[in-house]
């Protein structure tokens, strides 16, 4: 009995040092992730505030776009989210609407109410796809910038495979079609394509921010607010940390693995080359991103991907738990995909900081994360049942853990507000600063549980998005 | 020692070490905390005062653009002197003066330039210029440029081979803005690559302070540096400089590399094409 108690009392200690060593691991990480992320930020403001995008606006030399709009059933704001796609500030560019087999009336809105016309439309069918019913072009020269393809379902990297296909300038935009842009996105997008010092620009991506309860005029956004719902309000904060205290250090140091979906730009050869997006993964804006530096690394081409911390898209983040937890669920089974199907980088010193760091981090932060939370959850559970836990412990742990969380967010606020200050209201700062308060009892264990669906829908071999129900935008 | 191993053995350590970094956490979230609400305050400030300073530096300016009042009476006026002696005043007051001289012609522009030259404006520009900071050095450049003072050109073109590219492209834009197609001729010996960013911003400025009778352009294309060779290549494709045919056409037979013989056969193309076209009409 002796033994035993013995035994118990070391595992409970080593297990107690494991888990305090993953935390202070992980927190040291996200610090320092901070600590780059905010010296890259303060540099790239100071850099910007003389450069005059406008410059572009009236160069014939300005890196021709073609915008891909993959949409499946979004009749209801299509008219609306494709104006403002043709109204944006940039001279050199193309607006492929990808209809992906949608079941509603997009199509017959879409030919309505921008005089679309069927037309033979020779392009490059180096993926395979699902089959393109037909392609159809204005009769308006207003809208000549547009081009409509209605084709089959098979999803959205399907639909953005169609566009890469189409697409007949060197950079593609891929965008989620009912995402609010910033009048001048395309400007700033595309100026890192100009600037590769030697090294090819193969991707560049933007900051995505939350619209909730903002208001839309026109296609844009004019007023932003902060959610009164808790769910979206707390994901306002959590991509505030995620933008500005994450990806730009992981910009700064050249080992991005991700590029919002809803918002990124591409080297349309090098993508091609990379085999367009893989239609067999619901992370495919993850997978994309990670395979075209596979390719560049493999090929031995110098190349870098940037990344732009100006708010430049507005998204509608979901509003009920169930929608959330589909999303996130999505997410880590897409996180799973593409480390699993990219498993021969991790470690691997031949992809260099890659191989070495962005994946390792992603497999150790990301992926395990979830499940090493809830294995703890499990761990004290049972400890409680078997009366060894130590409550002087777990409750300074728990402390422990709480207030640097709080801390973090507090950060992410004031990174927030020393740069960009979008949010003016002071209600708007306190109901952030609530927000930050409640997130570690009541969305975090929302996340690890959706995680952990993700994990047993990619068990069970689960291939769909699921349904995406989206409430829309406030109008003005 | 004996003390460390005893507390580490008894686990009172680990005790010790969280409770410090939970009051660590704890302070410095409320440290943030307060310099959010100090920031929000400043910016509160500064915004009430922005709109105070604009409504006095409307009224000095149209008194000096529109009454004729010089700078020294102005500055003695009881009424505005105190304003001069403020930092952020001053600094309002240069971006306003740069924005009405964007905008007025003739003698309005040169009574502003006076005032710029009068009020010791000018030397706040030029101390700008050895600023460590990029963009206080880059509003330095963009001050003397649109002021036109020509005796900083020398400055100029030595910024213009800045490592920094943001300063780079307000040199050398402001070197033409001074100089016309002079400006930036001592381009041809610019060691450093100029990336494609810097040649659009470089062909935009050009465009804009492009003088026809005073041209040299044709001597990018005899640089060492092949980007300038390109610059060159854009600056006459932009400006569609047909009588540049020749020095285009002895690029395109000994050009320094496959990139540029390309660059240089393209123009010649495009040129020759337009010339058959103003043969045409």
């Amino acid at each position: 009995m002796i033994d035993f108690n013995s035994e118990v009392s070391a595992f409970v200690h080593i297990y107690l040092l494991l888990i305090l060593g993953y935390a202070v691991f992980i927190m040291s990480s996200y610090l320092i992730l901070a600590y780059l992320s905010a010296k890259e930020l303060r540099s790239y403001l100071k850099r910007n505030s003389f450069v005059d995008y406008e410059v572009l606006l009236s160069s014939e030399y300005a890196p021709a776009l073609s915008l891909i709009a993959p949409a499946y059933n979004e009749g209801l704001t299509i008219k609306e989210n494709v104006r403002s796609l043709l109204s944006l500030n940039y001279n050199n560019y193309q607006v492929i609407l990808v209809n992906d087999g949608s079941k509603d009336n997009s199509m017959e809105i879409l030919i309505e109410s921008y005089e679309l016309e069927p037309v033979n439309f020779r392009y490059n069918g180096q993926i395979p796809t699902k089959l393109i019913r037909k392609v159809y072009a204005s009769k308006n020269a207003a809208f000549k910038k547009l081009i409509v393809v209605d084709k089959e379902n098979g999803g959205k990297a399907d639909a953005l495979n169609v566009g890469l296909n189409i697409a007949s300038n060197p950079y593609v935009v891929c965008i989620d079609v009912d995402c609010i842009l910033d009048k001048d996105s395309l400007l700033k997008l595309s100026k890192p394509f100009l600037e590769g010092n030697g090294k090819r620009v193969i991707a560049t991506g933007g900051v995505v921010r939350i619209a909730n309860q903002c208001v839309i005029r026109d296609g844009r956004l004019v007023e932003v607010n902060i959610p009164d719902n808790m769910l979206p309000r707390i994901q306002v904060l959590e991509y505030l940390r995620a933008f500005l205290l994450g990806r730009m250090a992981w910009g700064h140091l050249d080992g991005l693995l991700l590029i919002s979906g809803a918002f990124g730009a591409f080297d349309k050869e090098i993508a091609l080359l990379a085999g367009g997006y893989d239609t067999k993964t619901v992370g495919e804006d993850m997978e994309l991103v990670v395979r075209m530096r596979r390719y560049m690394l493999e090929n031995k081409m110098p190349y870098t991907v940037s990344y732009i911390p100006d708010p430049l898209c507005w998204t509608e983040a979901p509003e009920t738990r169930s929608i959330f937890v589909k999303q996130r669920s999505r997410w880590m089974r897409g996180t799973i995909e593409t480390l699993f199907l990219h498993k021969k980088m991790f470690m691997n010193p031949k992809y260099k900081l890659l191989g070495m760091i962005s994946v390792p981090y992603w497999t150790f932060f990301e992926f395990l994360a979830p499940f090493i939370e809830f294995a703890g959850i499990i761990i004290t559970v049972a400890f409680v049942v078997l009366g060894i836990l130590n409550w002087h412990y777990f409750i300074l742990m728990l402390l422990f853990v709480y207030t640097f969380a709080v801390m973090f967010s507090v950060l992410a606020l004031y990174t927030e507000e020393r740069t960009y200050h979008k949010y003016r209201k002071r209600t708007d700062f306190a109901k952030m600063l609530m927000a930050a308060f409640i997130e570690p009892i009541y969305f975090h264990p929302i996340t690890v549980y959706a995680a952990l669906k993700g994990y047993y829908e990619k068990a069970r071999g689960k291939k769909t998005w699921g349904e995406m129900t989206r409430k829309g935008f406030a109008k003005k | 020692m004996e003390h460390i191993w005893n507390s580490y053995k008894s686990g009172i350590w680990l005790d010790t070490i969280l409770l410090w970094l939970i009051l660590l956490f704890v302070g410095v979230a409320g440290m943030l905390f307060l310099f959010i609400i100090v920031i929000r305050s400043e910016k509160i400030t500064r915004r009430k005062n922005y709109y105070n300073y604009n409504t006095v530096i409307e009224t000095i300016f149209m008194q000096v653009v529109f009454a004729g009042r010089s700078y020294a009476s102005v500055a003695n006026d009881q009424e505005y002197s105190k304003y001069f002696k403020i930092k952020h005043f001053r600094k309002q007051l240069m971006k306003s003066l740069i924005n009405m001289h964007q905008n007025y012609d003739g003698t309005s522009a040169k009574i502003l330039e006076s005032f710029y030259f009068e009020s010791g404006l000018m030397e706040t520009s030029l101390a700008k210029l050895k600023n460590r900071k990029t963009h206080i050095v880059c509003s330095g450049i963009q001050e003397l440029a649109e002021m036109k003072i020509t005796k900083a050109f020398p400055l100029l073109v030595k910024l213009s081979q800045s490592r920094s590219k943001e300063i780079k492209i307000a040199a050398i834009k402001a070197c033409t803005k001074l100089n016309g197609n002079k400006g930036i001729v001592h381009l041809v010996y610019h060691k450093d690559p100029i990336d494609m960013w810097e040649q659009v911003n470089i062909v935009s400025a050009f465009k804009r302070n492009y003088v026809e009778d005073n041209d040299e352009i044709e001597l990018l294309l005899t640089s060492g540096n092949t980007t300038v060779i390109s610059l060159g290549l854009k600056i006459i494709h932009t400006l569609e400089l047909a009588r540049k045919l020749p020095y285009v056409v002895d690029l395109a037979e000994n050009a320094p590399n496959e990139h540029i013989k390309l660059e240089a056969q393209e123009l010649l193309l495009f040129l020759t094409t337009k010339n058959q076209g103003d043969d045409r009409f």
